[in-house]
């Protein structure tokens, strides 16, 4: 019964797997992906973090890139590629935590919301229907404000500003699949509501979720490179994508190196994610099987 | 009609006063004693209880909230801790180019989004289709401050063609709309062509074209208006996310407008002035957000038909 129920399992993902194969710009995403998270791990054993990334030599500040700094140097004579590859990590883990921490949440809420309905879910939704009414940005700016820039606030900051919209997506998935035939048997066989939810709603309502993974980790990326360009995020000397923009701004006319490669790396890693999700998305669609 | 506009007008105020109380229930937790940053630090302690009691610090939480509603009905958004200005006043001299860049941004995006979005839909897997849509999808995931950046070195600095900031003239106010504009109307390109995609395969088109209705009407009359559906919805989004997108444009391209101002409230840790940015700010978006629920109905006239 068990080794039969894990087959059956590792075939359903499979397929999803080789559709996804297909896809060449989705194949091209997570390429980039796991090799910004292997980027991000092996940050130290790429260039040293002291002596490279935060180490200020004033002599050769605001270098073009050469053959001893191949993306030049910054405003404080810091080498760029080392502060890029350092600052991969900033961003990788802040967008993972926050878009894990928005997953949970929208998963308890939304599939609540969805599975019970009447007054629960009546509560949920016009409490996120006030949160929703915030733009994002600035809830994730009210929430620093509030309690400040280190990066367990930001992550927090991020991942709670992220909660409505899962929220509200896994909401609508639960509600169609909740009146389905084996739900209702489930019910007749006497499971409780928590055995039904884990076990049949929550992985039956899976596949937009990964989706969404995929995406708002692109869009926390974004927004914690946002943060910290307008200085209410990652705060220097530490290597972020977002405040080294910011950095690089007042030598546009100069130092244009300065400016272009950080916002080239969250580009590429936002492309990335994007393009993975884009193609999870065709992958997990039913309607696509043949 | 009517009936479904006064229903959403009264849905808004629960929501109106959800998004106030939250918003200073948050700000609540803010650091930095005001008292300390009107007085400074060597004030006496009899000054600081005197400035409490004034500020009303010395009350209940809720009470404090209560107040704040109360002021708010008039109109009175309190006064600002580190200009010792009226926040109101502030926020009525920032809002107008804010509300230029969001109108101008959404402009550009909308304009070119829905033309492209169909476009590709129609011509599905053409060159057209494919080169669009790549460039859509780089228009998601380029961050709006660098593309205001880039547009600043291209068009203001080594083509002098247009000023990098400020608000002179309308010239001024190209590239931020365009650097604001730019990753909404790949959003919505990208939408309009998938419910395009969507609605072109139903029925009801391949019986129009059965019939002989020429191309375009079924294109613009039948398709497009069910298609614009999720369209709409989308749009109003996205305002919501170009009223915060233009923190970050204003400061890239220094216009004086609220997210300047929110920005500068929240480095100064001035509470009023952040609390007043953010709620101007969020009354907007939802009541266009109301607007965009009464635009449904007359593009939906199911919904119409609902409330008759």
């Amino acid at each position: 019964m068990e080794a039969k129920k894990t087959n059956k399992k590792r075939s359903m993902w499979g397929d999803v797997l080789k559709r996804l194969a297909k896809n060449r710009m989705a194949v091209l995403g997570g390429i980039i992906v796991v090799s910004l998270i292997l980027i991000a791990i092996c940050a130290d054993f790429i260039c040293d973090y002291e002596d490279e990334a935060i180490f200020q030599n004033v002599k050769i500040r605001l270098e073009g890139p050469s053959a001893e700094h191949i993306l030049g140097t910054d405003e404080f004579g810091r080498d760029m590629f080392a502060r890029i590859v350092h600052g991969s990590r900033i961003s990788l883990l802040v967008g993972f935590f926050a878009t894990m921490l928005a997953m949970v949440c929208g998963l308890i809420l939304g599939s609540s919301a969805g599975y019970f309905g009447g007054k629960v879910d009546m509560i949920i939704m016009r409490v996120l229907d006030v949160f929703m009414a915030i733009p994002q940005l600035l809830l994730a700016i009210t929430l620093v404000a509030a309690f400040g820039t280190s990066i367990g606030c930001l992550m927090i900051a991020l991942g709670v500003s992220s909660v409505p919209s899962f929220s509200r997506m896994l909401r609508s998935q639960v509600i169609t699949v909740k009146d389905q035939e084996f739900i209702e048997a489930a019910r007749a066989i006497g499971a409780k509501d928590s055995h039904i939810i884990t076990t049949h709603i929550i992985p039956n309502s899976l596949s937009p979720v990964i989706v969404q993974v995929s995406m708002r980790m692109a869009s926390c990326i974004l927004s914690i490179s946002s943060l910290s360009f307008i200085g209410l995020g990652i705060s220097p000397p530490t290597p972020e994508w977002g405040s080294m923009l910011s950095g690089g701004r007042m030598y546009l006319r100069d130092a244009q190196h300065i400016t272009l490669y950080p916002g080239l790396a969250i580009m590429i890693t936002i492309l990335a994610f994007n393009l993975l999700g884009d193609g999870l998305r065709d992958a997990l669609d039913p309607k696509l099987k043949r | 009609m009517y009936k479904y506009i006064f229903k959403r007008l009264i849905m808004l105020i629960p929501v109106i006063i959800g998004v106030t109380f939250l918003v200073y229930f948050i700000l609540d937790f803010a650091p930095g004693d005001p008292v300390a940053i009107i007085l400074g630090i060597e004030a006496t302690e009899e000054a600081i209880q005197e400035v409490r009691k004034e500020l009303g610090l010395d009350k209940p939480f809720i009470i404090q909230y209560l107040n704040y509603m109360a002021k708010l009905c008039r109109g009175d958004l309190g006064k600002s801790w580190a200009k010792s200005r009226d926040v109101m006043g502030e926020i009525i001299t920032a809002f107008p180019p804010t509300i230029t860049l969001t109108f101008w941004g959404m402009l550009v995006a909308v304009s070119l989004a829905l033309p492209i979005g169909i476009i590709s839909a129609v011509y599905q897997y053409s060159i057209f289709d494919n080169v669009l849509m790549v460039c859509a999808l780089l228009g998601i995931s380029m961050p709006s401050f660098w593309l205001g950046l880039l547009l600043i070195l291209t068009f203001a600095l080594n083509l002098g063609w247009v000023p990098s900031g400020g608000v002179g003239s309308w010239k001024s106010f190209i590239l931020p709309s365009i650097s604001l504009g730019t990753s909404s109307m790949a959003t919505i390109t990208r939408l309009t062509r998938s419910s395009m995609l969507e609605v072109i395969r139903a029925d009801y088109i391949r019986t129009a074209k059965a019939k002989g209705v020429n191309q375009k009407t079924v294109i613009l009359k039948h398709a497009l208006r069910n298609a614009l559906i999720p369209v709409v919805t989308m749009i109003g989004m996205q305002i919501g996310g170009m009223l915060g997108g233009s923190v970050l444009t204003e400061t890239v391209f220094s216009i004086p407008g609220c997210g300047r101002l929110l920005v500068d409230g929240i480095k100064q840790k001035d509470t009023p002035m952040i609390l007043g940015c953010l709620i101007v700010t969020t009354i907007i978006f939802s009541v266009v957000n109301l607007f965009v629920d009464i635009l449904y109905a007359f593009i939906d006239p199911r919904i119409k038909a609902e409330y008759k």
